[in-house]
């Protein structure tokens, strides 16, 4: 299975907390901002809408007098300023003065001044157009209005300068500053508490998974854990089904082989009883010898036990040398002496090389399926063992003419301890279990299948990929 | 009395089937289930020996069918399975008894009394009739107390009379009970054990009838 490479924080809550911080300060400066751009510009708008209505209420209050002068001869064409001038009663200019130091006011008349306060720029420019304008004078912006009084050539100007609107701007931005300067360590700790909580459950977890033991597989309620996390649990749970299952195997398979052992046991117990009490030499003779084939089998059970245990342990082996020929040819010559003794020939076809796989596995598969031929084979008929290549397999096929296993029961066989109805009475139960065992750990097949002449009889058949172990 | 033993081992097989001869019964021995149950059909038996784990027919298999016929033949299971719910499985499927492989011959061979006395509601293996005492557990015979000396069949001809008092017993179940399958019948086997039983314990004891067979009267 593919593994996907993740990149390992070496905090969950770290990492976490590390791009919320990110975000959570990205989301502040992009607040203040908007609020600080959002007030310059409210603070201009209410700004520049005073000066509308100064200057209105600066033409408003000058109407008359606009007029008046403008009827005279322009014999006094002087400039008037604030203080010399009665166009303002004195509580107004009062008034205006107050804060005179950041604004000012013009009248004009045609192109001179006719009036203006004692603030602002001494020298001024005729007013370009009507409306807004903004002039630099003495390193000082101002922002001025002009508004031409309708049919007369009068302009009224007003203007304000820029520094009053930028402290202004600077107040609200330290207003805004300070709290949310507070807000961010303020909220930093916040939200670790949150998702230090948050993972709480992930800790209570990883502690309750900590808690079980071997003996407790039973799945983790999914009730008790945020939705979250069910997929997690439901692994786990899969994971312990899966640990328990291959654990109750092996308990049966234990418990079986107990079992097993206990019927040689008691023949073995029966034998030395009954030894124990005869009288007659001879019989005792005949006695015990049957008493060492007991203990013979009781022995032969213990050794497949061992075996079918230790197949496990060759999965990790990694030793592929082996050739099937080898092995299968070195497993005839030890069974002749067995396949003599009960008259069965043995015959062998298919010589070559079919190199790959367990040396060790291959023996046991050839040696197993060789004695359990030998063993239902009647006397005078023949065991016969073919070698052969086909479609990248290795097949190994073992022929006898024994009795041969209903197909029904040929499933069967391959469990542990089963014996079949034609089961020869020296068999422990285990020989085509452990060839099973091995064939699989090779990565190949079994078989059991009638013989291609339909006579009587079993041919086995195993398959084993070329390559030796599968790469699965 | 005859015992049937059902075990595929045939090193236990051949073992028990040893004992339970030297003990004085006869046996037959069945090695699958399916031998198991053809002998339960052919004969009666005092008491089965039923191992569980037999090829094709199991032996739980074989005590139901055995039990679904209404034979009441008194049941030892003999086997290595020895959980207790297997035990509970044993005995609701009809074995009288259950005994865990290994076992010891001494307390088997005590158990297969028991159910036999059991079954033929007896209190004791020792019979009494006419001064004649029959003990079957030490299979000795006395007269007025004093031990006398019988052979073997005539002694399991005596048992199988005298545990059927009162009663009359066929020749040929006499023969079933003297011989197992293996062996060869003589023809005047009973006729030579009952002359015997006579001569050593009185010409009175065993009253035969034509037909009928032999009966060792009840005491009156």
């Amino acid at each position: 299975m593919a593994r996907r490479r993740i990149a390992r924080p070496t905090s969950l809550l770290a990492a976490l907390f590390g791009r919320i911080g990110v975000l959570f300060l990205i989301i502040v400066l992009v607040v203040g901002s908007l609020a600080f751009f959002t007030a310059q510009r409210r603070i201009n708008e209410i700004y520049d809408g005073q000066l509308i209505i100064g200057a209105n209420v600066l033409r408003a209050l000058m109407t008359d007098e606009i007029k008046e002068q403008a009827g005279k001869p322009s014999a006094g064409q002087a400039e008037f300023t604030v203080d010399d001038s009665d166009l303002l009663s004195p509580e107004d200019r009062e008034a205006f003065n107050s804060y005179a130091d950041w604004r000012m006011f013009r009248i004009w008349r045609g192109p001179k001044v006719v009036l203006r306060s004692d603030t602002g720029p001494a020298v001024l420019p005729p007013p370009a157009h009507n409306g807004f304008s903004e002039i630099v004078a003495n390193q000082e912006r101002w922002r001025i209005y002009s508004l031409p009084v309708p049919s007369s050539n009068v302009i009224v100007q007003i203007g304000e300068r820029m520094d009053i609107r930028l402290v202004l701007v600077q107040g609200i931005a330290l207003g805004l500053a300070l709290p949310l300067l507070l807000l961010i360590p303020t909220c930093g700790v916040l939200i670790w508490l949150t998702l230090s909580d948050g993972l709480r459950a992930l800790r209570a977890l990883i502690a309750e998974i900590g808690r079980r033991t071997m003996r407790d597989l039973s799945p983790l309620p999914l009730d008790p854990w945020p939705r979250d996390l069910h997929p997690l649990v439901r692994s786990i749970n899969r994971l312990f089904e899966r640990i328990d299952r291959s654990l109750q195997h092996e308990r049966r398979f234990l418990d079986d082989a107990a079992h097993q052992l206990r019927t040689p046991l008691a023949a073995v117990k029966l034998q030395t009883q009954l030894i124990a009490s005869e009288a007659d030499p001879v019989e005792r003779q005949a006695m015990t010898a049957q008493l060492v084939e007991s203990v013979d089998r009781a022995a032969g059970l213990t050794d497949s036990l061992l075996t079918l245990a230790r197949l496990e342990a060759r999965r990790g082996a990694g030793d592929t040398g082996g050739d099937l020929e080898a092995e299968t040819v070195a497993a005839m010559a030890d069974l002749a002496p067995v396949a003599a003794r009960r008259e069965v020939e043995l015959s062998f076809e298919g010589h070559g090389s079919y190199p790959g796989g367990d040396p060790v596995l291959l023996r046991l598969i050839a040696a197993n399926l060789l004695e359990n031929a030998i063993n239902h084979a009647p006397a005078g008929s023949e065991v016969a063992v073919r070698l052969s290549t086909a479609q990248g397999q290795r097949r190994l096929t073992v022929t006898d003419a024994g009795p041969g296993i209903p197909a029904a029961e040929r499933a069967k066989v391959l469990e542990r301890f089963f014996r079949g109805s034609g089961a020869s009475p020296k068999g422990s139960g285990l020989g085509l279990a452990i060839v099973g065992e091995a064939v699989r750990l090779l990565g190949g097949r079994l078989e059991l299948r009638d013989r291609e002449d339909d006579a009587p009889g079993l041919c086995v058949m195993v398959e084993l990929p070329e390559t030796g172990r599968a790469s699965a | 009395m005859r015992l049937l033993i059902a075990e595929d081992d045939p090193m236990l097989g051949a073992g028990l089937r040893r004992a339970l001869q030297r003990a004085g019964y006869t046996v037959d021995l069945a090695v699958t289930g399916d031998e198991a149950m053809a002998a339960t059909r052919a004969q009666d038996y005092a008491l089965i020996l039923l191992d569980l784990g037999l090829p094709n027919i199991g032996g739980l298999e074989a005590l139901k069918a055995l039990r679904g016929r209404r034979d009441p033949t008194p049941v030892i299971i003999v086997t290595a399975r020895d959980r207790p719910e297997q035990k509970v499985e044993g005995l609701d499927a009809g074995a009288d008894d259950y005994v865990v492989k290994p076992f010891d011959l001494d307390e088997l061979m005590a158990r297969i009394r028991a159910h036999i006395r059991r079954g033929e509601q007896r209190t004791s293996d020792a019979i009494s009739a006419h001064e004649v005492s029959v003990d079957l557990a030490a299979r000795t015979v006395t007269l007025k107390g004093e031990p006398v000396a019988v052979t073997a069949k005539e002694f399991k001809v005596l048992a199988a009379l005298i545990r059927r008092m009162g009663q009359f017993v066929s020749k040929e179940e006499l023969e079933g009970a003297l011989y197992d399958d293996t062996a060869e019948v003589e023809s005047n086997t009973i006729e030579v054990a009952v002359y015997g039983l006579r001569r050593k314990l009185g010409s009175g004891l065993i009253v035969t009838a034509r037909g009928l067979g032999y009966t060792i009267p009840k005491d009156t």
